[in-house]
């Protein structure tokens, strides 16, 4: 049959080679809108899009650093920070896991304790308000070297008396820099499997100034208590329980069945709803 | 028409077609990254890409639902109407990016499988603004893949147009997935409103265009003037051009009335090949051709021409001084009718 060009004046038929001289103007037309409104909403999206922190992962970047470790109450490193002083960094693993099981590990290559060797490791840095993390990427292969360090210095532990903190569970890893946004509804479900992979939770507390404090949760004997506090990540709590530092962390002693009252959900927060957050400014003081 | 299944290649419009559809989505995701890099320059590259596309696919996805209304209230929408498929095809595989990107981000990597975290991670399911949101996004992407899937016009012909039309009416289900994805998820998070804000005028605008459609259609068929229960006034001979039809909804027929030659014949105005609207096709070469595939009918049978074997139901016509009424009961498919003829009065 035709395919009967010649009869197309202004009927559009879609498996013809073209369209109707008719058709054409309006077709442009057409796209040109559909290219600006689309250009417009792209714009708007953006324009009015949450601004990221400048937290920092140091994606492909591998850092070598020297300490000593402490497995408990969290994989922690702790090094010297080149000016007489020194800095404890948080230790994850690679992905959504803790460091336990690779410290585990470390310590049937190395002969002494932990905690009474000098080790060498290389890893990803995060860092975001004053908070370092080293994510060991390359897992078994992240500890260099070894030696025994038979003087290394105990942790520094001062308890703090039992106090009550406003604040909002999260996953350091990505909190701390390796996603932007780490916090917030859309983040919690990752807040989740981090959390349930290992890494130690921290409860962020902050005042209404902005200034922040970050507190590892452990149970209160010192246990992990990540899966306990997994229905309670991304939500406003009240957190009471035995505050101490260790080092440069402030780690707190909870009973997850008793200590974790939610005072608000997490998305009355993000509109602005910031409930009790006085009572951290006192806390906020006490602690520097 | 064919004796079996055959189908159309990408022609040039097609092709001009597929180049817009690419240039809007390269155009989009530039100025966003673009934007971004500017005015948020701490945003990491994931994370405009999971904006980017989760937003350009809703963008494409209104576009989608607003073609039909569109093209029923003006025909040279039609255009963007045969091909909607392509823009259906290429907005999923956008939203496709978009959740493989979140399920890589949020869900990989940990101690579950990640298509389970996505169901697993959050179950605040018995409350609403904890919601866990992700699954109404994995929802209506699977939906979506299901309808990517079946666009092409093998399974159009195989799972019978009827079911394929049913199947793809599911878009609608997967627009409110979507919509409740945005509004429970990223939404919630967006203190300057802007996010609800256009969601909420898309959907204004989706239910507006089909009620406007829509009410346009039953004025039609409501005004239409009843003779005696059986004829249905289809309008004046000055309403239909030459080789052209007008279509008429009558006791639940669609019938396409052609004008030519100084004749009139009523056909159905569904094809048989894909459910083509032959009402907006032509008079080519003596036959009735569909502006979808160029499946053929002869106006006086509603036969495709031999070797071919589609038939349609044909249609009763009388003409009354210039009006012209079509009897809404179907003859059975292929019954030959004589052609109402009318003069043209010396103006």
């Amino acid at each position: 049959m035709s395919k009967g060009s010649d009869h197309n004046d202004d009927f559009y038929i879609g498996y013809m080679p073209k369209a109707p001289t008719s058709h054409g103007g309006f077709a442009k037309l057409v796209a040109l809108t559909i290219l600006v409104v689309t250009a417009g909403v792209s714009a708007l999206v953006v324009l009015n899009q949450k601004q990221s922190n400048t937290a920092s992962f140091e994606y492909g970047t591998l850092t070598e650093v020297e300490g000593v470790v402490y497995k408990a109450p969290v994989p922690l490193i702790r090094i010297s920070d080149g000016n007489g002083g020194h800095q404890t960094l948080l230790l994850i693993n690679f992905l959504k896991h803790g460091a336990g099981p690779l410290l585990a590990n470390y310590q049937n290559r190395v002969s002494a304790p932990l905690e009474k060797s000098l080790l060498k490791m290389r890893g990803t840095l995060i860092y975001h308000d004053g908070v370092t993390l080293l994510e060991l990427t390359e897992q078994e292969n992240a500890l260099i070297e070894f030696t025994n360090y038979a003087e290394a210095p105990d942790p520094t532990v001062e308890d703090l008396g039992t106090v009550a903190l406003n604040g909002e569970i999260v996953d350091p890893k990505c909190y701390f820099g390796s996603m932007k946004p780490g916090d917030g509804k859309a983040h919690r479900s990752c807040a989740v499997r981090c959390i349930s992979g290992g890494i130690p939770p921290v409860f962020a507390i902050k005042n209404e100034a902005g200034d922040a404090q970050y507190v590892l949760l452990v149970g209160e004997k010192g246990q992990q208590i990540n899966k306990e506090v997994l229905p309670y990540v991304g939500d406003q709590l009240k957190i009471t329980g035995r505050l101490e530092r260790f080092d440069d962390w402030l780690v707190m002693n909870v009973n997850a069945a008793q200590d974790l009252e939610v005072i608000a959900r997490r998305e009355d927060t993000d509109k602005g709803v910031h409930p009790h957050l006085a009572e951290n400014i006192h806390l906020c003081e006490s602690i520097h | 028409m064919s004796v079996s299944y055959q189908s159309v290649l990408w022609n040039r419009q097609k092709k001009i077609y597929d180049w817009i559809i690419f240039l809007v989505v390269v155009f989009y995701v530039v100025i966003y990254m673009g934007l971004t890099s500017i005015v948020n320059p701490e945003a990491t590259a994931e994370t405009s890409i999971i904006r980017a596309t989760g937003s350009l696919a809703l963008v494409m996805l209104h576009i989608i639902l607003v073609i039909g209304p569109l093209s029923r209230l003006n025909k040279k929408f039609l255009m963007l109407l045969y091909n909607r498929r392509h823009l259906g095809v290429s907005m999923f595989l956008v939203a496709t990016v978009h959740g493989v990107f979140n399920i890589l981000q949020f869900h990989s990597g940990g101690d579950i499988n990640p298509i389970a975290s996505v169901f697993l991670s959050n179950t605040h399911y018995g409350s609403l603004v904890r919601f866990p949101f992700q699954t109404l996004g994995f929802f209506a992407l699977v939906i979506l893949f299901f309808m990517a899937v079946s666009s092409h016009d093998f399974w159009l012909k195989n799972l019978s147009p009827r079911f394929w039309k049913g199947m793809h009416m599911m878009v609608y289900v997967a627009y409110a997935a979507v919509v409740m994805h945005v509004m429970l998820g990223v939404a919630q998070s967006d203190k300057s409103n802007t996010l609800i804000l256009l969601v909420g005028l898309g959907m204004v605008m989706i239910i507006t265009l089909h009620l406007i459609a829509a009410t346009k259609s039953r004025k039609e068929e409501n005004s239409r003037q009843q003779e005696d229960g059986e004829f249905f006034l289809v309008g004046s001979l000055e309403d239909i051009k030459d080789d052209r039809a007008k279509v008429i909804h009558a006791k639940g027929e669609s019938i396409a009335v052609f004008k030519y030659e100084g004749k009139l014949s009523a056909i159905s105005n569904v094809c048989k090949h894909q459910n083509g609207p032959l009402g907006e096709g032509k008079i080519i070469d003596g036959c009735i051709t569909c502006p979808w595939h160029g499946y053929q009918y002869l106006p006086n049978n509603g036969c495709s021409p031999p070797p071919f074997t589609e038939k349609v139901s044909t249609y009763s016509l009388k003409i009354e001084g210039k009006k012209i009424w079509v009897n809404a009961t179907p003859h059975p498919e292929g019954t030959e009718l004589d052609p109402v003829k009318y003069q043209i009065e010396n103006e």
